[in-house]
């Protein structure tokens, strides 16, 4: 009776969880079906075929090693919706989960050239391909073939798709830490690993910083002497600290007082910020080092202000 | 004393320029040795002709290059005397493919050498030719010898498609050799299937990928017609002229220097940390045959 009993209770707890999620669809981690954001049809373009979904390993199917960019995020899955219309090109929808919005933020970051503030928080806009984020979603719209009729209907469908994602899109903190005085528009990458530094500024082969999936990273770039301001935030004091010591053993061990010339014309400076360590590097003098780590040190205060408040 | 290995790279290295082709600082052809030191040698080869006026490669041209880049890097007087060192009738030989849509391993090549291999007295049921389905094909799980072949591009994680990791498809689990883009993929050559078998490379530079953009990381416009192939029996110093001339292709492109991203280090570490070859191009001896136009290197 009791067994009976159990199986019963079993059995409608499932059945209530197969009606609240369904079944088979690629759910994000607040249950959302991103299926859902997908238009059934849209100025007669229409879905082929059921959406196909990818969990963390599957996207080695789908995209070989690129998945591995989204994968140095905390990427948890993907489905891909590919639309036709007759006698034109097809258009294939590519909807990232990337678990939080800072996370679709810095997969973004990772290779935009430009920056346009429409659809989503943010998107590039090129040929005949729209890449956009929203709420902790990264969104890719890309047609075929470039032309006339795919053009606007690739915006069309990421509006349709934009309007669907209800959430905000707000950027991480962290990137308000690079002061704004030289830096290269479209410059700031917003990281965790030390993968991604080194795609962008490649300091050494091996995680000397001690980055890793607890830390954030952002990293712009500064023209005229074509510097960089490296901001990581620790989970400790401790940690940002041991990191200054580790980058100045392994990367500038002439390092005095948190500066050094490294090469001739190329400076470095390097301070531990309560749980922030800010690097500055290839300044063309001490001076420049010195009022980047300055200005750095004043945004984080400001963060750091906000953050109390 | 630092807890990381010995052989660490970190950027100063290349403002050193100890590593300088990895961030590509224009190829220096002073660079290439010239003294008595035992040095690798690796063969350029290029022709003018191998494009017939539609585009198409000219398979005849593809057979002439073979030839010519194998009795140079041999150093005998005719293609079968370098096949014949190479295999024997016992030979059960795997040529690995490269069949990446947009830029594949031409079949002219893989027939060039196939039949150069038969030639060599290699049965031809004893003769393959595959890339995704190496595991499965029995000539490359039984193989005696292996050649190498692919073209040669940017790519998105590794820097550079390259010879060494034309092997990937060795493993059942690729993604388990991505960690610090592809760093260690000299580890594939010590697999048992592979391990001391490549008898030949064969680096494809006919229109290679310079630059990689967008969804599929290619884009026609990023190719350009050098017609060449880069031969060797070190698959590390095949790559690092391979990458050199694409570092100055897109010096030459964009106008200044432009490492690619991200940097195809595992060709490095091939040679200071897997002792696999010679990265070095000091240590490189480079022949040139063949069509000087735009050579860049």
């Amino acid at each position: 009776m009791l067994k009976t009993g159990l199986i019963v209770a079993v059995s409608i707890i499932l059945a209530v969880l197969v009606v609240v999620f369904g079944c088979g669809g690629q759910r994000d981690g607040d249950g959302a079906d991103m299926r859902s954001f997908l238009p059934e049809h849209i100025e007669g373009w229409m879905p082929e075929g059921e959406p196909i979904s990818y969990d963390t390993l599957g996207i080695y199917d789908y995209m070989d090693g690129a998945g591995e960019v989204y994968r140095m995020y905390d990427y948890r899955g993907m489905i891909v919706q590919r639309y036709t219309k007759p006698d034109i090109p097809p258009i294939t929808v590519e909807i990232f989960d990337m678990g939080k919005p800072e996370d679709a933020y810095g997969v973004f970051s990772h290779s935009r050239e430009k920056e346009f503030t429409a659809p989503g928080g943010g998107a590039e806009l090129y040929a005949a391909t729209i890449v956009f984020w929203k709420g902790r979603y990264l969104v890719s719209v890309v047609a075929e073939v470039e032309s006339g009729d795919t053009k606007p209907a690739v915006r069309i469908i990421a509006d349709a798709i934009a309007d669907q994602i209800k959430s905000d899109s707000p950027k991480p903190a962290l990137v308000k830490a690079l002061p704004l005085r030289h830096l290269q528009a479209f410059s700031v990458r917003f990281f965790h690993l030390h993968t991604s530094l080194n795609y962008h500024y490649y300091l050494a082969s091996e995680n000397i910083l001690n980055l890793g999936p607890n830390t954030d990273a952002v990293l712009g770039h500064y023209q005229p002497g074509d510097s960089h301001v490296l901001v990581v935030k620790y989970e400790s004091a401790s940690d940002a600290t041991a990191a200054r010591e580790s980058f100045i053993e392994n990367y500038a061990p002439s390092t005095k007082d948190g500066f050094a010339e490294i090469d001739s014309g190329k400076w470095i400076g390097v301070v531990a910020n309560d749980n922030y360590l800010i690097v500055v590097l290839d300044t063309p003098s001490i001076e420049d080092a010195i009022e980047l780590i300055e200005q750095t040190e004043g945004k984080i205060a400001g963060i750091n202000e906000q953050e109390r408040e | 004393m630092s807890k990381y290995s010995p052989d660490m790279v970190t950027r100063r290295d290349f403002m050193r320029g100890a590593a300088v082709l990895m961030i590509g600082a224009a190829f220096n052809a002073q660079l290439l040795a010239s003294d008595e030191e035992k040095l690798t040698r690796v063969v350029l080869v290029r022709d003018e002709n191998l494009f017939d006026s539609d585009g198409n490669i000219d398979s005849v041209v593809v057979q002439k290059m073979i030839d010519e880049a194998v009795v140079k890097l041999f150093d005998v007087n005719k293609p079968s005397e370098a096949f014949g060192q190479l295999f024997t009738g016992k030979d059960i030989v795997g040529i690995k493919s490269n069949e990446w849509g947009p830029l594949p391993t031409p079949e002219a090549v893989e027939n060039a050498l196939a039949m150069r291999i038969a030639e060599a007295g290699v049965e031809e049921k004893n003769i393959g030719v595959d890339d995704r389905g190496v595991l499965r094909n029995p000539i490359f799980t039984n193989s005696t010898a292996l050649v190498n072949s692919r073209p040669m591009r940017t790519h998105h994680w590794s820097g550079v498609g390259s010879l060494l990791k034309n092997y990937i498809m060795f493993d059942p689990k690729p993604w388990t050799y991505h960690d610090n883009y592809c760093a260690d993929l000299a580890k594939l050559w010590k697999l048992p299937i592979c391990e001391g078998k490549t008898r030949l490379n064969v680096l494809v530079m006919f229109t290679p990928l310079f630059h990689g953009v967008g969804r599929h990381h290619f884009d026609e416009k990023y190719t350009w017609g050098y017609n060449g192939l880069v031969i060797g029996t070190d698959p590390v110093a095949c790559d690092a002229v391979g990458l050199a001339i694409l570092q100055a292709k897109r010096a030459q492109y964009f106008g200044e220097e432009s490492p690619i991203k991200p940097t195809p280090h595992h060709i490095l570490f091939a040679d200071t940390r897997h002792k696999l070859g010679v990265a070095d191009l000091s240590k490189i001896e480079l022949l040139r045959i063949g069509w000087e136009k735009d050579i860049l290197i």
